[in-house]
C-alpha cells in the first residue's frame, strides 16, 4: 500500500498557515492531518470546525479531519458541505453510535475513519469492518512524546492488519499518530502503518525545509523497500 | 474618554493571522478582541490559548481576552502565564468564584474585566467595581446566536452601567460593548456612554473591504 505522508497542522506556523501549506505542497505530502479539539474530551482548545472551509478553498490536498469532541454530528453539516473525499475520523472514545455517524460519512461521500487511543482494544473494530476507510492509531500520548515503541503498541497495528486483510477489506488504510520519529517509521511500516501523522520530529524538525524532511523520510523509506 | 477600537481576530482570515495582525497594527487601533470558546458556555470553539503568545511576539497592542468557558477557574492556570498587560474577560455567568479569578489576573499582570450577557443585571457588578479595569456588555449572547436589535433596554442597560461606574469613582472603567458592532451601533452606543468596540463581520471584516480603511472610517462616523 502506497505511504502517505500526513503532517499535523497542529505544528506549523498558525499564524502563517496559507504559507505553511503551500510548503507542505511543494514537499508534497499526501494528507493534511488536523486535529479539531474543543474541551469536551480533549483537555485543550486547538482548531476550530470553522477553519475547514477555509482550508478547503486553498489547497487540493486530502484531509485527515481528527474529531477529538464529543458530539461531533454537530459539525457533520459543516463538514459535508466541502469535504468530499476528505477523512472525517473519530475518536472511538468519545461517542456513542459509532457505526450510524461512519454511515452519515459515507452517504455524504466522505471518507469515514476512527481512531484509537493507545488503551482503546481492537475489539471496538470488530463490528465496524464494513463502515470503516481508515483507522488511526494513537502510538503515544501526547503528554509523553518520547516512549520508546514497544511490542504491545506494534503488535496493536499488526493486530489491526490482520483483522482488516481476513475479512476482505485490504484496502482500509492504517495510520499512525503520535511523535513519529525518523527512527521509527521503518518498523511501524514494516507493521502495517501506511498513513504516517507527522509533527516536529519529522516534518517541521527545524533547521530543514519541510521538503527536505520529506524527502529525508522517504528515502529512508525506499531503502526499507 | 478616547474611543478604543478592539477588532475581533476570529473574524480575520485565519490562515493569514500574522498578515492580519500586521494591518491591525497599521490602523493603530488599541486592542484585539481575541475570543476563546471550547463549546461549553457557546455553541463554538474558538481560538487556542496558545496562540495569544504567537501573537504577542507580532505586537505589543493588548489582547481583549474574552473568555468563553464553563468555570474558567479550570484553565485559569493555563491562561494565567499570558494575562500580562492584557484585559481578561470573565463572563459573571460562567463562574461562582469571579472574586478570586480577577485577583488572580491581576496578581498575574492582567487587566480583570467583567462579561455581561444581554439578560444579566448589572447590579451583579456591585462587588466587583474596585477590582476591574473593563466591563464588556454583550450585546446579545455570547457565541453565534440570532441578533438581538439595539432597543432602548439594551441602550438604558449602557447608560447605567456608565454611571454606576461614574458613581462609584470608576470612571477610569473600560465600557465595552460586543456582538454585531455596525457603525451604526457604535455611534449609538457611544452616545449611551460605551468607549470601546469590537468589531467584525459587521463592520471591519467586510468582504472585499480594507480593514485599515474601514477602522479609519468608524473612527471619523462615531467621531
Amino acid at each position: 500500500m502506497k505511504i502517505k505522508l500526513a503532517p499535523s497542522l497542529e505544528r506549523a506556523d498558525w499564524l502563517n498557515l496559507e504559507s505553511e501549506i503551500r510548503k507542505l505542497e511543494e514537499a508534497e505530502v499526501e494528507i493534511l492531518h488536523i486535529d479539531i479539539m474543543d474541551r469536551t474530551f480533549g483537555e485543550t482548545i486547538l482548531f476550530s470546525p470553522k477553519i475547514v472551509p477555509a482550508l478547503k478553498e486553498i489547497t487540493h490536498i486530502p484531509l485527515d479531519i481528527h474529531m477529538y469532541v464529543e458530539n461531533p454530528e454537530q459539525y457533520f453539516p459543516l463538514l459535508f458541505s466541502c469535504c468530499k473525499n476528505d477523512y472525517i475520523n473519530i475518536e472511538i472514545e468519545s461517542v456513542k453510535g459509532i457505526t450510524k455517524l461512519l454511515t452519515l460519512i459515507r452517504n455524504a461521500e466522505c471518507k469515514p475513519a476512527v481512531t484509537l487511543d493507545i488503551g482503546t482494544p481492537i475489539c471496538v473494530l470488530e463490528e465496524l469492518i464494513p463502515y470503516v476507510d481508515m483507522v488511526n492509531l494513537l502510538i503515544r500520548s501526547s503528554g509523553c512524546p518520547h516512549v520508546e515503541l514497544g511490542n504491545q503498541i506494534l503488535n496493536k497495528i499488526r493486530k489491526v492488519r490482520k483483522m482488516f486483510d481476513d475479512n476482505g477489506r485490504k484496502d482500509v488504510e492504517i495510520a499512525v499518530d503520535g511523535s513519529v520519529s525518523f527512527e521509527d517509521v521503518n518498523i511501524l511500516v514494516e507493521s502495517g502503518a501506511n498513513i504516517l501523522v507527522l509533527g516536529t520530529k519529522i516534518v517541521f524538525r527545524p533547521g530543514h525545509t519541510y521538503k527536505e524532511n520529506c524527502e529525508q523520510l522517504r528515502l529512508n523509506l525506499q531503502v526499507l523497500a | 474618554m478616547k474611543d478604543l477600537l478592539s477588532p475581533s481576530i476570529m473574524c480575520a482570515d485565519l490562515l493569514n493571522l500574522e498578515k492580519e495582525v500586521r494591518l491591525l497594527i497599521e490602523a493603530k487601533v488599541e486592542l484585539i478582541h481575541f475570543d476563546i470558546m471550547d463549546t461549553t458556555f457557546t455553541n463554538q470553539t474558538m481560538l487556542p490559548i496558545r496562540m495569544i503568545p504567537l501573537i504577542k511576539k507580532i505586537t505589543n497592542i493588548p489582547l481583549d481576552i474574552h473568555v468563553m468557558i464553563d468555570k474558567p477557574e479550570r484553565i485559569l492556570d493555563t491562561l494565567l502565564p499570558y494575562c500580562e498587560n492584557n484585559y481578561v474577560e470573565i463572563h459573571v455567568e460562567s463562574t461562582k468564584e469571579i472574586g478570586s479569578i480577577f485577583q488572580q489576573i491581576r496578581a498575574a499582570g492582567g487587566k480583570p474585566a467583567a462579561v455581561l450577557n444581554s439578560g444579566t443585571p448589572i447590579t451583579v457588578l456591585e462587588e466587583l467595581l474596585p477590582h476591574i479595569d473593563m466591563v464588556n456588555l454583550i450585546l446579545g449572547n455570547a457565541g453565534f446566536c440570532p441578533r438581538q436589535p439595539l432597543d432602548d433596554q439594551l441602550l438604558q442597560k449602557i447608560s447605567k452601567i456608565r454611571k454606576m461606574l461614574d458613581d462609584n469613582n470608576r470612571s477610569d472603567v473600560i465600557l465595552e460593548v460586543d456582538g454585531a458592532v455596525s457603525f451604526e451601533t457604535a455611534k449609538l452606543t457611544k452616545n449611551a456612554g460605551a468607549n470601546s468596540f469590537v468589531l467584525g463581520t459587521s463592520s471591519v471584516y467586510k468582504d472585499g473591504l480594507s480593514v485599515v480603511k474601514q477602522c479609519n472610517s468608524l473612527r471619523d462616523y462615531i467621531k
